[in-house]
């Protein structure tokens, strides 16, 4: 993989890449962003969580200088992200989950155009190696599959030689084959010392990949950490799931059941949090006797960053 | 029953699709009344021109050249402008007069001695239709002039400009072909394909790059200029092999205004493309605008021909231009400086335009507010 370009570390004195400061983006009455912060280190790999229409989006795009802010302070490798545009540009790629790369172009005819709007472009050739693209080389990107077109997508990201990534949603719609090999590539950048920005839907990729994890909602950062150490703040100790069937259950009677510590109902799916799993169990299991419930795909299991997420936001992940 | 209840519904989901939407209901409903309301308007006005100027070189003077011009007074279609024929050329040249008529000397000596129908002159601009049309008209008035019938009176000599008399019929198709050419190139190519790419975050994420606006756009102008050369070889080269069409008269003149009018016309889809809430109504408006230039651009509508008021929209718009300075410059050979004018109108229409694209694009895509 490409080494960091000789610039970027010493940018901004120490070494964090991406330092922004008290965001804030209004549209009308509705505030998107409000009052973000984060900061980003070389070599580190930070992960943007938050339901849609949380902020992130905005706010990356904040930090990338594609949007003009209400009120911000963020250096990108140590440039004013609105002032130095065009010197942060040279510094960062992004790779959009959402954007499409021009259709009707071929694999290398892309890199070729992307490598030509930087002055100390990656060779084309090397990238299609590191990516596994070579035999795509002349396939137009319309007939790409999802994984070849993410990849493709981080390749267009890393040809100008960037400290700073910016990913969206990089594994989105990839089959978990897919996912794993472009999670390798992912923690290769952090082994390059590039700082990593990506937002993701998918927990365990948060927990595999992430450094640190900013939980976002109503344009704010709730919480930031170590996924483990959101989860032992957050979390609840365990969870016990349960499908009740067709039987209606008494959410206040469960939440009355020894150890519970919340109760929560979504998609015929009941959710016991408790800070002791076998008592829960014992007496959920009396419970289900008594009252004649089927108690199918009965479940415990550890506390995840999805619970994480629901107990700072009221919502799940992917909602 | 319900089959019909389904179709109901389905029905009742379009209607409702139709009319919720801003842009479908606009293009649906308020532009046609639009449309409807211009031309009512346009022909409202004073009309057609009853009274077409014909410039008349009288070099007889005797009683059949009396007899010619009171029958073409009389007709109330024409309005007779005498002079030389110099000067009545340069005015059907300029489009003052849309054609003369030669009367030459001895011309009522011949006809009042019974030596055979005599000759009477009609010059005239084939690269204008309305010319071709006033010749149509004075021909047939003229012809007519034997009220009995028993052999004719006079014959009609139908001759061109001097500058047009070696073109061919597909010569006279040539600016409106290509004036439709580049707006559609430039238009209906640019518009849409652009918006597309605005809407899928495909421009968004090229100028996340270092790549500059000036580059894009110039990028993006020359790229289509070099198709649009490439379709200029195609049609005169079809055009030279199947229909005998000549080089232009003034190659590099023709040159320079197809290059202008090229960026106009991609100027023109770049700004929808640009200014358009959604997307998907950049290909109607694309539609629109290239039709309705193409339609009003002189090549297929006469100016001539249009009631008053459109008269003076079709002569601010740039196909007008590309129209007239082709017809000058390409089909007559004139110099670049004869149509200066609307060398400015084109230029202007393209850095307004593109103007417009750039700064709407800075914006929305580049810095977003």
């Amino acid at each position: 993989m490409a080494a960091m370009p000789a610039k970027t570390a010493e940018q901004g004195g120490a070494d964090v890449l991406i330092d922004a400061r008290g965001l804030v983006k209004r549209y009308g009455s509705t505030v998107a962003v409000d009052g973000f912060s984060l900061q980003v280190r070389a070599g580190e790999i930070v992960g943007l969580l938050g339901p849609n229409g949380a902020g992130k989006t905005t706010a990356i795009e904040v930090m990338e200088g594609l949007r003009v802010p209400d009120a911000s302070h963020c250096r990108i490798c140590g440039f004013d992200s609105l002032r130095q545009s065009r010197a942060v540009r040279t510094r960062i790629g992004i790779a959009l989950q959402a954007a499409r790369l021009p259709e009707y172009a071929t694999v290398l005819e892309l890199l070729r155009l992307y490598a030509s709007f930087y002055d100390n472009p990656l060779p084309a050739a090397d990238l299609l190696r590191q990516f596994s693209l070579e035999e795509k080389a002349r396939t137009q990107c319309r007939h790409l599959s999802g994984g070849q077109r993410q990849r493709l997508a981080l390749a267009v990201a890393l040809i100008g030689r960037p400290g700073v990534l910016f990913l969206d949603e990089p594994t989105t719609g990839l089959d978990p084959q897919a996912r794993h090999a472009l999670w390798d590539v992912i923690l290769r950048l952090r082994e390059e010392g590039r700082a990593v920005l990506l937002t993701t839907h998918y927990m365990e990729e948060a927990e595999r990949l992430c450094d640190r994890v900013a939980v976002m909602d109503h344009g704010r950062i709730l919480a930031e950490g170590t996924p483990r150490q959101l989860i032992r703040e957050y979390g609840p100790e365990a969870a016990v799931e349960l499908d009740p069937g067709a039987r209606p259950v008494d959410l206040a009677e469960l939440a009355q059941l020894p150890a519970v510590t919340d109760v929560q109902a979504k998609d015929g799916q009941v959710l016991l949090h408790t800070a002791n799993p076998p008592a829960t169990l014992m007496a959920l299991a009396h419970y289900a006797q008594v009252r004649g419930l089927p108690l199918s795909d009965l479940r415990t299991r550890s506390a995840t960053m999805d619970d994480v997420f629901m107990a700072l936001t009221g919502r799940r992940l992917r909602d | 029953m319900r089959r019909l209840t389904q179709v109901w519904q389905v029905l009742l989901l379009n209607v409702r699709q139709q009319m919720r939407s801003r842009s479908a209901f606009f293009f649906n409903l308020v532009f046609p009344l639009l449309m409807l309301l211009w031309w009512g308007w346009g022909n409202s006005g004073s009309g057609v021109i009853t009274a077409v100027p014909v410039g008349l070189v009288d070099q007889d003077g005797g009683d059949v050249a009396q007899m010619i011009r009171a029958a073409v007074e009389q007709s109330g279609h024409f309005e007779l402008v005498a002079g030389d024929e110099d000067e009545l050329m340069r005015k059907l040249d300029g489009g003052a007069v849309r054609a003369v008529l030669v009367l030459p000397p001895g011309l009522s000596d011949q006809v009042a001695a019974g030596a055979g129908p005599g000759e009477v002159v009609i010059r005239w601009d084939p690269t204008s239709f309305a010319s071709t049309a006033t010749k149509g008209g004075l021909q047939s008035l003229v012809e007519a002039l034997d009220p009995a019938r028993r052999q004719p009176l006079l014959t009609v000599r139908s001759r061109p400009l001097d500058s047009t008399e070696t073109l061919g019929a597909f010569d006279y198709l040539m600016p409106g072909v290509l004036v439709w050419m580049l707006l559609n190139a430039g238009i209906m190519a640019v518009g849409p394909q652009i918006a597309y790419q605005r809407r899928e975050g495909t421009l968004r994420h090229m100028f996340s790059t270092p790549l500059s606006m000036g580059g894009w756009l110039a990028g993006t102008v020359l790229g289509l200029q070099a198709l649009a050369v490439l379709q200029l070889l195609v049609l005169w080269g079809v055009g030279a092999v199947l229909f005998a069409v000549q080089l232009p008269r003034n190659l590099p003149g023709t040159l320079v205004i197809l290059l202008l009018s090229s960026t106009a016309g991609v100027a023109i889809g770049l700004a929808i493309a640009a200014c358009t809430r959604h997307a998907d109504t950049a290909g109607p408006i694309s539609i629109i605008v290239s039709t309705a230039l193409s339609l009003l651009g002189g090549a297929i509508l006469p100016v001539n021909q249009a009631p008053e008021p459109l008269q003076a929209v079709m002569q601010v718009l740039p196909s007008f231009h590309m129209t007239h300075a082709l017809q000058q410059v390409m089909m007559k050979g004139h110099p670049l400086a004869t149509v200066l004018p609307s060398l400015g109108v084109l230029a202007l229409t393209a850095a307004v335009a593109l103007g417009l694209a750039a700064w709407r694009l800075r914006r929305t895509v580049v810095t977003a507010v």
